[in-house]
């Protein structure tokens, strides 16, 4: 059996931070693991850890030389080998939204031919919770959604999925399929050192999309990045100090600017 | 020249803060009141496989270098554990792992690398004596030829872990001083089980770091056969100094690990607590202190770098080792000392942790060299009459 893990390392911003044109500066950005990629690939490992069968977990990411920290971070809990996938047109593109990803991704899941396909739920930097289910449409997987209990079989996976309202469902899903993985659905594991040891031996793949047979027009998307802005605050507090008398005239020009006023 | 960190660091690194945050200063501060060695931290390191650091792969371990285990060690102090981030690494996956990994035969690696690699075997490491500290090669604890075998009677001295240790490196004299051409010559290291009826342990009263015992060992009558002597009968010393150097790196990833905890403690008060209508922070009678302390640092843990690269590549690093525990020790109860003072009062509370990490840091210009012997043996390098 082989398990495919999309895995990607995402951006968390720094509590002050500046936009400038269509991107945050570097400067305020820290990379780390996906958090629902780290339960996807722990749900991966522990397949190939309970079957009885020979499982090769494989990684896939796409991402800049600076994310094989992350994909390494993969390979030391347990993944057996990783694929980064990365060129010019990829570092140049201003955004890869969903379905362009889902068709890179394809493209190394089709040469891998795995039986199972993991992916994050969504991706805590851009979060459009859309690639995984994209990437089963041109596989033409059977997929399931925001997974957060998973059994499987030779032939099927039987998994929980969460909906809304606190309401689950359960379901089987006839394999090859994709799942996106929920957090909570187990408990990541931390990479041990011996983990860490073994992670330098593995094979990391680097390959551009020519060398998938992608043409760079394989990132074009109907979605593009227009803009970037700081989400306005709807409650602002402002904070009066000194006096009563002081802070009654405060709280007067508030008033009057916001258009209340006694006649 | 090349300052560029491997990629496993950030992984050790990672790591290391996860166990850390699971292991905060709540729970030392608990340990240490208690008085409760913290057994689930020591598995845990175990699972993690930091006891198995610098151990090789065939015996379990992780085959890293003393580079990696100064930057577990800190990180460890750093991002929570304070103190004891090296402390519970240091005498067992530190000295006893580098002593059996250098010095030891095939059947001792076999018997007891995996043990420790997976956490199930606690080492102490017997120098001190009362008549020994400093003085090392003063070693009174004799070891007398018997048979097949050899007989140890003596008494050590401040032994850590000894009240709970499986098994004990022994420091011992074969031949006695007076029969030696140098004192370096006729001491002997041995395997001791602990559990043999002629030891006997005693733990002494200490001023911090109680979730731990280190002890007085009596040792009357205890029998070892030929293969309990690690390396060769009388060439000790040349085996345990192998196991110095990793000592002072670990002490001196402690030290600027406790430092980088307080002070990242003290900068956060700093921008928190407003006194006269502003942060403390903005006084640079806070923060320069502070800061000036960090500066120190920082250059302290390039040296301990510098150190433990030499050390990897099998180079002589007993200077450079020395340079840096001393700066280290420095600059680390420098930096402690005053992120307590940002404290005021609140500084001298159990619950702040920062007087907890004051006593922890104190012990680093005590043991395992002392401020002044480290200060020895760089004055002699340096050129200054030998004072010892
Ligand atoms: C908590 C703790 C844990 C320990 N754990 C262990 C352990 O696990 N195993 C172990 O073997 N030991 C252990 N030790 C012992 C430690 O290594 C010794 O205490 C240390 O080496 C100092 O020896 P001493 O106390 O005998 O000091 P002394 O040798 O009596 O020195 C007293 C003072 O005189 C100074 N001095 C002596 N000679 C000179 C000189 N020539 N020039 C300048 N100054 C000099 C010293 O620097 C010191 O300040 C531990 C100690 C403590 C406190």
């Amino acid at each position: 059996m082989k398990v495919l893990v999309t895995v990607k390392e995402v951006a968390n911003v720094a509590d002050d931070f500046e936009i400038e044109g269509l991107t945050i500066p570097e400067q305020f950005l820290e990379y780390d693991l996906n958090e629902w990629d780290d339960y996807a690939v722990e749900a991966a490992v522990q397949i190939a850890e309970d079957r009885d069968e020979d499982v090769e977990v494989v990684a896939v990411t796409v991402g800049p030389e600076r994310s094989e920290e992350t994909v390494r971070m993969a390979l030391a809990k347990g993944v057996d080998r990783a694929v980064r996938v990365w060129d010019d047109t990829l570092a140049e593109a201003a955004l890869v939204g969903p379905t362009a990803m889902a068709r890179v991704l394809a493209a190394v899941a089709e040469a891998e031919d795995p039986d199972l396909v993991l992916s994050g739920v969504q991706a805590a930097d851009d979060g459009f919770g859309a690639t995984g289910v994209a990437l089963a449409e041109h596989l033409e997987y059977a997929w399931a959604a925001v997974v957060n209990d998973l059994e499987l079989d030779d032939e099927t996976a039987s998994v929980r999925r969460e909906l809304e309202g606190g309401v689950e469902e359960l379901t089987s899903v006839p394999l090859p399929a994709v799942l996106t993985i929920q957090t909570g659905i187990n408990d990541p594991r931390y990479a041990s050192l011996r983990g860490i040891r073994q992670a330098q031996r593995k094979e990391l793949d680097v390959r551009t999309l020519a060398d998938l047979g992608l043409d760079p027009a394989v990132l074009d998307d109907d979605l593009t990045l227009t803009g970037l802005a700081r989400p306005e605050s709807e409650s602002d507090a402002t904070l009066f100090e000194g006096s009563a008398a002081d802070t009654a005239d405060d709280l007067e020009t508030v008033l009057r600017d916001a258009g209340v006023s006694a006649e | 020249m090349d300052f560029e960190a491997p990629p496993e660091h950030a992984l050790i690194r990672s790591t290391a803060s996860d166990i850390a945050e699971e292991y905060g200063p709540e729970y030392w501060r608990e340990r240490e009141q208690a008085g409760e060695f913290a057994a689930d931290f020591w598995d845990e390191l175990g699972d993690a496989g930091f006891h198995g650091l610098l151990i090789p792969e065939e015996y379990g371990g992780a085959d890293m270098g003393l580079q990696e285990m100064g930057l577990a060690m800190e990180t460890l102090c750093a991002e929570g554990c304070g103190m004891a981030g090296t402390w519970y690494l240091v005498v067992t996956a530190g000295m006893a792992a580098v002593a059996l990994r250098e010095s030891g035969t095939e059947a001792q690696k076999e018997t007891y690398l995996p043990d420790i690699a997976a956490g199930d075997r606690i080492f102490s490491f017997a120098i001190t004596e009362p008549e020994a500290g400093t003085n090392t090669l003063n070693v009174g604890t004799r070891a007398d030829r018997d048979g097949d075998g050899f007989v140890l009677n003596g008494k050590k001295a401040w032994i850590t872990f000894a009240d709970r240790a499986d098994d004990m490196i022994l420091v011992t004299r074969t031949t006695p001083k007076e029969e030696v051409a140098t004192p370096t010559q006729g001491l002997t290291l041995f395997l001791v089980d602990m559990d043999d009826p002629g030891i006997e342990v005693s733990p002494i009263e200490k001023h911090a770091i109680n979730y731990s015992k280190s002890c007085e060992v009596f040792i009357e009558d205890v029998r070892v056969p030929a293969e309990a002597a690690l390396g060769e009968v009388d060439e000790g010393w040349w085996h345990l100094v192998k196991t110095l150097n990793p000592e002072r790196v670990g002490f001196a990833a402690a030290a600027t690990g406790i430092a980088e905890l307080a002070a990242s403690k003290a900068v956060d008060y700093a921008n928190e607590r407003e006194v006269f209508d502003a942060p403390i922070g903005t006084h640079q009678a806070v923060s320069f202190p502070i800061t000036e302390a960090y500066t120190g640092v920082e250059t302290a843990r390039l040296m301990r770098q510098k150190a433990a690269w030499l050390f990897d590549q099998g180079e002589d690093c007993g200077y450079e080792a020395n340079v840096a525990k001393a700066a280290a020790v420095e600059a680390g109860i420098d930096a402690v000392y005053h992120a307590m003072q940002a404290f005021g009062g609140w500084g001298y509370a159990t619950e702040y942790d920062i007087e907890r990490w004051w006593r922890e840091i104190n012990l680093t210009r005590l043991a395992p060299v002392t401020q002044q012997m480290a200060y020895n043996h760089i004055a002699t390098e340096m050129g200054f009459p030998r004072s010892y």
